[in-house]
């Protein structure tokens, strides 16, 4: 039974009008197993994972879907979902203001005649949470629960349906460590079901820990395929990116100079539980031409400080600032700009870029008041500065005037780095800058930092990617339920220890000796 | 690519003018050749203008994902103050409309203040204004119409610029257009978006000038509210196309919280909207009392929604951050020459409405098919 192959699919090709998405790709699935798909953006996982699931239906590609031996021709997800392939997708859908129970049955309420028969939701929703270990009143509302057991749910409203194949699409890209160990540990026991998962990440130390079997994809072809054990992470990087990559962060020799930016007691009350700090006394310095990285797993506090200092919190802050010796009073968003300071958001499609609007005009955002005289607009200054970012942060774009949903994520992101660039701003606050951005992007966004240091610009750079925060920082700040726990030398500190301060939130680190 | 895509858009130009031009020569068919004629579209024109001032403010609204239902009212209030300024009190003309201006700019801050600073939703704040603002008006008059408003304040709307000093005025405005376009084009070269692009704005601009002189010199010229909507375009184009102002509201309605965390100061930008709208509450009321020489207790009725009507019409999208002011005016003169045609052809007012929604339901299914189509076009002509 375990080596039963459940799905087999060959030379699917799905193209969109100008890109092949996805060519010839032909992939095994067996019975219990974990299957990863590793790939940069834009190598066409995702677009897989949308044919299996039935949201392209059968005739908009090519190649043939095979479930159990039975040839699958799906015209939507809901055919997909009754032969036993299910899409936990990555954004979740789930009605907030519903409770749990309610959202577990959604679709399929118990009834009679029309009405709900609330009790035997309950209870069965009581035994599905039992089983899958969710520690939660199925009473609670779903706005309340964090995202990690909100995944859960769905995972466990996907049990409705008899599932073979269970798709996850980076199901751990907002997740703390301690919620993927959780999910992980729910996946595994899928095992025991016989069903397979196939597991989308970027995360490459995720798909080393819970894969069986690894599969590479680039550029809509699927470019590599074996078990876990005869994949490394230098060789399934390599995969990725297509060339040998020994330099993806830049060897760095920078000296940052004199205190620029001092931060003193940034201290945030939770508004729920007045007792609770969110933020408890955070203080720390930003060198000129330093890159100081903050780690902390979520919910440490880190993007809150940030939103404190930049007057963005909704809600009330304790805070003092000097910036270069000079107390500054930041109200808003817009003072930080006025005072050289940009912030590059975490979520980037929600605070990040203006989609409906150019490349050009997403770059100038926070430059006009300088690109302009009496309110007017220079077009030749703007187009002037904006041609010089394109060029600098290499973004590939048909023109500057293309809308900028129409580029690819990382393309994007670079748009809303290039609008502190454009603005000139001399500190740079970044949070999780190269979340779900590929490995190539990720390493010019490096390189560009680097330079950035090194001009005079100072850097804080918020990231839960540990290999990042080693590469590129010269000090590393840590960060536990809202309390600072160190700040290291980036060179001298390791990686454990830095584990250990985010994880336990002390100093001591002798358990890894 | 390039060239064959340029080709495709004028190809797709010629198509929607030659589409227009059938149009107009069906309606005037049905109206027995009532409707090109030098007079009924000068008539047209006038009808459109109280529109078309309203409606282009509102589109600045639009833009940054907001709405305001009070236009209208906002319209008529205006109007009342004017009309019983000068009937009943006797006050200065002049005065009498800077008090219509400064009454406007109020409305506008009132809207602005509760949306921009306190927060609450326009949908709501601009419904509870729409019925201040008519209810006052009501109160004021008893629902009785005032009037009839002096000659020389009727002029506002109804004097003409004599047709020869119209053509003289065209032809400056063409030509100035036109020098315009070529020294951007030489200034701005990559970004100007090519030869094509140049061609067809001195095409566009020959065009349209050409049918303006055609009515205009055929019988008494340019009416003055025909000016004013006209001067109120101009300044809104050159609002949202050059000043930061504009550039803003299109970041903020495209999304306002990464406007805001670009330091963009929204609540401020969302006050300085209203009042513009207000500014246009008391420009559309002044032109409205002068047109129909008093204020009527009907008097912009309904307008605040056939200006949302004329610029969904004309592509402003309902979700912020897209719409431009020559895409309204197009909203505005087909929404209008609709009413006209048939009023012609002596439809009733009651089935007009009926038509009205009709046509604004067809219009955005249109507008959301071919940007769906040219989305898909776009990306087989890049294979």
């Amino acid at each position: 039974m375990q080596d039963q192959v459940v799905l087999r699919f060959s030379e699917l090709t799905k193209q969109f009008p100008g890109v092949i998405a996805v060519q010839d790709a032909s992939l095994e699935i067996k019975a219990g197993e974990i299957h990863s798909i590793v790939g940069g953006n834009g190598a066409g996982k995702s677009t897989l994972m949308k044919i299996l699931s039935g949201v392209y239906p059968y005739d908009s590609y090519s190649g043939t879907i095979e479930l159990m031996g039975e040839k699958c021709q799906f015209k939507n997800i809901l055919e997909a979902q009754s032969k036993g392939i299910v899409m936990i997708p990555q954004d979740l859908n789930m009605a907030n203001e519903l409770t749990v129970a309610e959202n577990l049955f959604m679709g399929n309420y118990p009834n009679k005649r029309g009405i709900i028969d609330y009790y035997t939701m309950y209870y069965e929703a009581q035994k599905i949470i039992d089983e899958f270990d969710l520690n939660v009143d199925p009473l609670t509302k779903v706005k309340e629960i964090g995202i990690a057991q909100k995944q859960l749910i769905i995972i466990a409203r996907a049990m409705h349906y008899d599932v073979k194949v269970l798709l996850l699409d980076e199901p751990t890209a907002t997740l703390s460590d301690k919620e993927c160990k959780i999910l992980f540990e729910k996946v595994r026991n899928l095992k025991k079901k016989n069903i397979a998962c196939i597991y989308i990440s970027h995360r490459l130390e995720e798909v080393k820990e819970i894969s069986d079997v690894i599969t590479i994809m680039r550029d809509g072809r699927i470019v590599g395929t074996a078990p876990n054990s005869e994949m490394d992470e230098k060789r399934i990087v390599s995969l990725m990116v297509g060339r040998d990559v020994d330099e993806v962060y830049p060897e760095h020799d920078r000296t940052p100079g004199e205190v620029i930016l001092s931060v003193r007691n940034v201290t945030i009350k939770d508004p729920k539980v007045p007792t609770k700090k969110i933020v408890d006394n955070v203080s720390f310095e930003l060198r000129k031409g330093e890159i100081l990285s903050m780690y902390g797993l979520v919910g440490a506090g880190r993007t809150e400080t940030i939103l404190a200092m930049l007057g963005a919190f909704k809600g009330p802050v304790e805070c003092e600032m000097e910036l270069k010796g000079e107390p500054v009073r930041i109200k808003s968003p817009s003072d930080a700009v006025k005072n050289k300071i940009g912030f590059l958001p975490e979520d980037r499609k929600r605070e990040g870029v203006i989609e409906t609007t150019s490349v050009s005009n997403n770059i100038t955002v926070a430059s006009l008041e300088q690109l302009s005289k009496n309110s007017i607009i220079d077009a030749k200054k703007e187009h002037q500065t904006v041609d010089d970012v394109i060029d600098k942060l290499k973004i590939k774009t048909p023109s500057p005037s293309t809308l900028v949903r129409n580029l690819s994520g990382g393309n994007a992101q670079k748009c809303v780095l290039g609008r502190w660039i454009a603005a000139d701003s001399e500190i740079l606050i970044l949070d999780e800058a190269t979340q779900g951005i590929d490995v190539g992007t990720k390493t010019q966004i490096y390189y560009m930092l680097d330079e950035l240091a090194k001009s005079g610009k100072s850097i804080i750079f918020i990231s839960s990617d540990l290999s990042e925060v080693m590469g590129i920082s010269d000090r590393i700040l840590t960060m536990k339920n809202g309390k600072v726990i160190n700040i290291s030398d980036g060179k001298k500190a390791t990686r454990s220890q830095i584990l250990w301060e985010a994880t336990i939130g002390n100093k001591e680190q002798d358990i890894y000796g | 690519m390039d060239k064959q895509s340029g080709i495709l858009k004028i190809a797709k130009k010629i198509a929607i003018i030659f589409i227009a031009i059938l149009f107009m020569l069906l309606f005037n068919k049905i109206t027995n050749n009532a409707f090109i004629s030098q007079r009924n579209l000068t008539m047209l024109l006038k009808q459109a203008s109280v529109l078309m001032i309203l409606s282009s403010s509102l589109m600045m609204l639009l833009i940054e994902k907001n709405i305001d239902l009070s236009g209208g009212a906002g319209v008529y209030l205006t109007g009342v103050i004017v009309a019983i300024l000068i009937v009943k009190m006797g006050v200065n003309i002049y005065i009498a409309i800077a008090a219509g201006i400064f009454l406007g700019l109020l409305m506008g801050l009132l809207n602005g203040f509760f949306i921009g600073i306190v927060g609450l939703p326009a949908f709501i704040v601009t419904l509870a204004a729409q019925l201040i603002f008519r209810g006052t008006g009501y109160v004021l008059t008893n629902a009785a119409t005032i009037g009839p408003m002096p000659k020389e304040f009727a002029a506002i709307s109804e004097a003409y610029i004599s047709p020869l000093v119209s053509t003289i005025l065209i032809s400056i405005f063409l030509v100035l257009f036109v020098s315009i376009q070529i020294i951007k084009f030489r200034k701005y070269q990559a970004w100007y978006g090519g030869i094509n692009k140049l061609i067809n704005n001195i095409f566009a601009a020959l065009f349209g000038s050409a049918i303006c002189i055609w009515v205009f010199s055929g019988y008494k010229g340019i009416p003055m509210c025909v000016v004013i909507a006209a001067i109120t375009v101009i300044v809104v184009h050159f609002i949202t196309t050059k000043t930061v102002y504009g550039r803003h509201i299109y970041l903020i309605g495209g999304n306002i919280d990464a406007a805001r965390l670009s330091g963009i100061k929204t609540e401020k930008r969302i006050i300085q909207s209203y009042i513009f709208e207000g500014l246009m509450y008391g420009v559309a009321g002044i032109v409205l009392t002068a047109r129909l020489s008093g204020a009527a207790a009907t008097g912009g009725n309904l307008l605040e929604l056939d200006a949302v009507a004329a610029a969904c019409i004309g592509g402003t999208s309902m979700n912020g951050g897209v719409g431009s002011i020559l895409g309204v005016a197009f909203g505005v003169i087909t929404l209008t020459a609709i009413d006209n045609v048939m009023s012609l052809m002596n439809v009733s007012s009651y089935l007009q409405m009926v038509a009205k929604g009709v046509i604004l339901l067809i219009a955005v299914c249109i507008d959301m098919y071919t940007t769906k189509a040219k989305f898909r076009f776009k990306l087989i002509n890049k294979k």
